[in-house]
């Protein structure tokens, strides 16, 4: 089995196919698990539920999150990820529509390791998401 | 005459002395001349006797010769003579008168005597001629004559008179001496006196006394002298004193007169004011020097015209009154100007004397507006439309108002010396005497609410107010109490309770409502911001990979679709960030510091560098005070202006853009000029509201929200925000922050 490269959690489907179709665009990522919901992310992350089977040593190189999701929202995610020694080394580059300060202030309280406004223009959106995974899983050495 | 008048003006010392030596010279010149005229007498008798004596002898040794005619032993007999050294010749006559002998031996014929009989002897031509006859037995045989010289006579003389004369001299200088010595006793006293006399003169110091020495008349002079300092220097010592008092006396008046507590002014009969004192000009301001004349007052002090002319009048009638009668000028009151323009009401009065006039002012502006104040007050007092009644410290009625009576229905005499409490309810009597209580206590009474009972017997409602009235020395004389009718408050009152209650319920559902409408705009702001831009990045994104993908396979119109969805769905995309972005500051905080405002403007210039590139613009950029701002929000008003100023010269050749400050009034007002198109004033106010945009979107893209979103930050600043703009000059935005 492939090493898992990111863990994209994100429930807006044609941002899903913006972001794959960015990515693969400059052939940044060869393998990508996507989580619809806040909660069956959480299984996964924690292999718990349905990810019970999975090798919970197994970790993605980075999680790109969006903040609104169903059933669990993206900060508390974000929060149990970081509050976990376990999980607390993988980079989590929270990837978002929204600017309100609220939430930046509170996903670096969390200790967010990127806060990415996702452009409306499909070029710098494509540009931001590419840029950000060329840089978490070529440029950043990961423990 | 002129001789005496020197001797007179000698000093007596000199006088003395020349006295005394005139008076000794005088004997002593009669005496010695006296003594030397009988002495040189005696002398000469003297010389005379012996000379006749030996001629008497040698005569007799002449008898015999003659008688026997030998002259040759008469020769010899005359040769005797020479033994006396004096004797120069000596003849013998015979008795018929013939030379019989003579001596020397020859003789010139010439020098020969004639022959007298007489027998004598004289003193002739410095010679003594004696003739002696020749006698024996008294029978006469012959003469003899001798001529002696009369030296030993004139050497004698001589030395009487030198004797006389030495002895002259130390006489005199003896008697100088004796003179200068003696006259000590008679001029020193008196010199003395007179020393002393010039001393008292110089000095004027009549406290010594002249020590007397002698019991002659100088000391009797002396007694009187000392008697005469004496009486003299009481005198002065009396007079001293007197003048002593007179002095402090007098500047005891001055003292009095200049700081009296009443304005004084002297005025003498030509008009001048000769003195004013220290209160007249603490009072009105002028100085002696600022009226000089009783003109100069006149016109300083009433400058009205017609009013002087009313005053001179009535002030000269009382002067001229006083002076018939003799009395004091009649006190009338007068308005005084004083120097520095205010007016004084003020009673002149004064005395008329022979000099002029003393007049005084008595200031009673203050006394006047009291009693203005006063009748104000009772006037106050009597016709106020709220019941007053005046008691004494015990609750008794002593005068009321009007309204008073109107309004209780009693007349003035059923009140006058009632107890208050005829007014009050018996359940409020209580009430009434604690208030009472706390009034005389010196406590404030304001507004309690109580009752009052009309004579009908209805009750109204009233508030209660209490105020000690007091004399001059703050001692409490009695008591003013109000009442006010509160009937138609009360009425009002419960109105409003009733709706002040409903108020409340409805304050609080609306806040409730204002609340939930809030949280519901602040989530529906969120939402805008996660939801509404999902599908737009969806479009946006979706149009490029359609043109991307299919772009060659479709036509040029196809494509010109895509290309006008993109772009719409785009702008769509910024105006919703610049809505939330200008909602946002609607609730944020400010995050002051003192931030470098040039910093922020190289910062903004460098971010808009990639709009300028292509351009031929200068950006000129003072050196810009710090200021005490929130940092990021003044970096997004730069960001704006001076973005919007290189927006709006994009279609010049030779654009411009400043941003400077200038100071004015302490104030720092900042600006951003550009020469761009501008715009038309009228617009300048909707410049700043949301959405207004002065330009068409092709011509000048833009959301509109821009101005609107800095308008706010300057507001949260509590600065100013205004512009200046004409059509194709260009437009200059101010601030200050």
């Amino acid at each position: 089995m492939k090493t898992l490269e990111i863990l994209y959690i994100e429930d807006n489907p044609s941002d899903i196919e913006l972001t794959l179709r960015a990515l693969k665009k400059h052939n940044v990522a060869n393998s990508i698990q996507i989580i619809k919901d806040g909660e069956e992310a959480l299984e996964y992350i924690f292999a718990t539920g349905r990810y019970a089977d999975r090798d919970v040593k197994e970790k993605p190189k980075v999680i790109l999150l969006d903040l609104k999701l169903p059933k669990v929202g993206g900060l508390e995610i974000l929060k149990r990820l970081k509050a976990d020694e376990n999980t607390r080394a993988i980079p989590v580059v929270v990837l978002t529509s929204s600017r309100e300060e609220k939430d930046m202030i509170e996903s670096y309280n969390y200790g967010v390791n990127s806060y990415v406004v996702k452009p409306i223009n499909f070029d710098s959106f494509s540009e931001a998401v590419s840029a950000l995974g060329l840089y978490w899983l070529l440029i950043n050495e990961s423990l | 005459m002129t001789r005496f008048k020197i001797i007179q003006d000698l000093s007596i010392k000199n006088k003395i002395i020349i006295i005394i030596l005139s008076i000794i010279f005088l004997i002593q010149s009669i005496g010695f001349t006296f003594i030397a005229i009988w002495d040189i007498k005696r002398i000469k008798s003297e010389i005379q006797t012996n000379l006749v004596l030996n001629t008497k002898l040698v005569a007799n040794n002449c008898v015999v010769p003659l008688t026997f005619g030998d002259d040759q032993q008469a020769t010899e007999a005359l040769l005797h003579l020479k033994n006396i050294k004096t004797i120069e010749m000596a003849c013998l006559f015979d008795k018929d008168g013939t030379i019989f002998a003579t001596y020397p031996e020859t003789l010139n014929k010439k020098d020969i005597p004639i022959f007298t009989e007489q027998q004598n002897s004289i003193l002739e031509d410095a010679y003594f001629h004696i003739y002696e006859p020749v006698l024996f037995q008294n029978e006469k045989y012959g003469t003899l004559y001798i001529k002696a010289n009369s030296k030993p006579l004139r050497i004698a003389k001589r030395r009487i008179i030198i004797t006389l004369i030495l002895l002259s001299i130390v006489l005199d200088i003896l008697a100088i001496f004796l003179a200068i010595r003696m006259q000590h006793y008679i001029s020193k006293p008196i010199i003395n006196l007179k020393n002393h006399f010039d001393k008292i003169a110089r000095n004027h110091d009549f406290s010594q006394r002249i020590e007397k020495r002698n019991n002659d008349e100088v000391g009797h002079l002396y007694d009187g002298f000392n008697n005469l300092i004496n009486q003299i220097s009481i005198k002065q010592e009396e007079r001293k004193i007197a003048e002593n008092e007179l002095h402090l006396s007098e500047e005891k008046y001055r003292i009095l007169i200049k700081s009296t507590p009443l304005p004084l002014c002297l005025v003498d009969n030509d008009g001048n004011i000769v003195y004013t004192n220290d209160r007249f000009t603490k009072i009105f301001g002028y100085f002696n020097e600022d009226i000089p004349t009783l003109n100069d007052w006149w016109i300083k002090a009433y400058p009205d015209k017609k009013y002087r002319e009313w005053v001179l009048n009535t002030w000269n009638d009382a002067v001229e009154e006083a002076r018939i009668e003799g009395g004091d000028i009649e006190s009338i009151e007068y308005t005084v100007t004083c120097k520095n323009g205010s007016e004084l009401i003020i009673i002149i009065a004064g005395i008329t004397t022979d000099e002029g006039v003393l007049a005084t002012f008595i200031d009673v502006t203050e006394r006047k507006f009291a009693e203005i104040e006063i009748r104000k007050l009772s006037k106050v007092f009597l016709e106020a439309t709220v019941p007053t009644i005046i008691e004494n410290l015990d609750g008794i009625v002593q005068e009321m108002n009007e309204q008073a009576i109107k309004e209780y229905g009693y007349s003035r005499a059923e009140l006058l010396g009632r107890s208050i409490k005829l007014l009050v309810p018996e359940e409020k009597h209580i009430q009434a005497d604690e208030l009472l209580k706390l009034c005389r206590n010196g406590k404030a009474v304001r507004n309690i609410e109580g009752l009052r009972r009309k004579k009908d017997g209805t009750e109204i409602p009233v508030l209660v107010s209490l105020s000690m009235l007091t004399d001059e020395s703050g001692s409490p004389i009695g008591i003013s109490s109000t009442a006010s009718n509160i009937t138609e408050l009360k009425k009002a009152e419960t109105e409003i309770k009733k709706i002040n209650e409903n108020l409340e319920e409805r304050v609080k559902s609306r806040t409730a409502e204002l609340e939930s409408v809030n949280k519901e705009l602040e989530a529906f702001s969120y939402s805008v911001s996660h939801d509404l831009k999902a599908p737009l990045r969806a479009v946006v994104g979706f149009s490029q990979i359609l043109k991307e993908d299919y772009g060659t396979e479709m036509d040029m119109e196809s494509n010109r679709y895509i290309g006008l969805i993109k772009d719409n769905a785009e702008n769509m995309g910024a105006l919703i960030n610049d809505l939330l972005n200008f909602s946002r500051m609607g609730r944020k905080e400010l995050q002051k510091s003192q931030i470098d405002l040039s910093a922020i403007v190289q910062r903004v210039k460098s971010e808009l560098q990639a709009d300028v590139q292509d351009r031929e613009i200068s950006i000129k950029i003072m050196n810009l005070p710090s200021i005490n701002a929130d940092e990021n929000l003044i970096y997004h008003v730069m960001l704006n202006l001076m973005s919007n100023a290189i927006k709006f010269t994009s279609k010049l050749k030779n654009a411009i853009v400043e941003v400077g400050y200038i100071n004015q009034d302490n104030e720092n007002i900042f600006y951003v000029k550009d020469n761009g198109i501008g715009f038309n004033m009228k617009y300048a106010e909707k410049i700043f509201d949301v959405f207004q945009r002065l330009h068409s979107i092709e011509e000048f893209p833009g959301t509109g929200i821009g101005l609107s979103i800095v308008q706010r930050i300057i507001h949260k600043h509590e600065g100013k925000i205004w512009v200046e703009s004409e059509m194709n000059i260009g437009t200059t935005f101010f601030f200050t922050i």
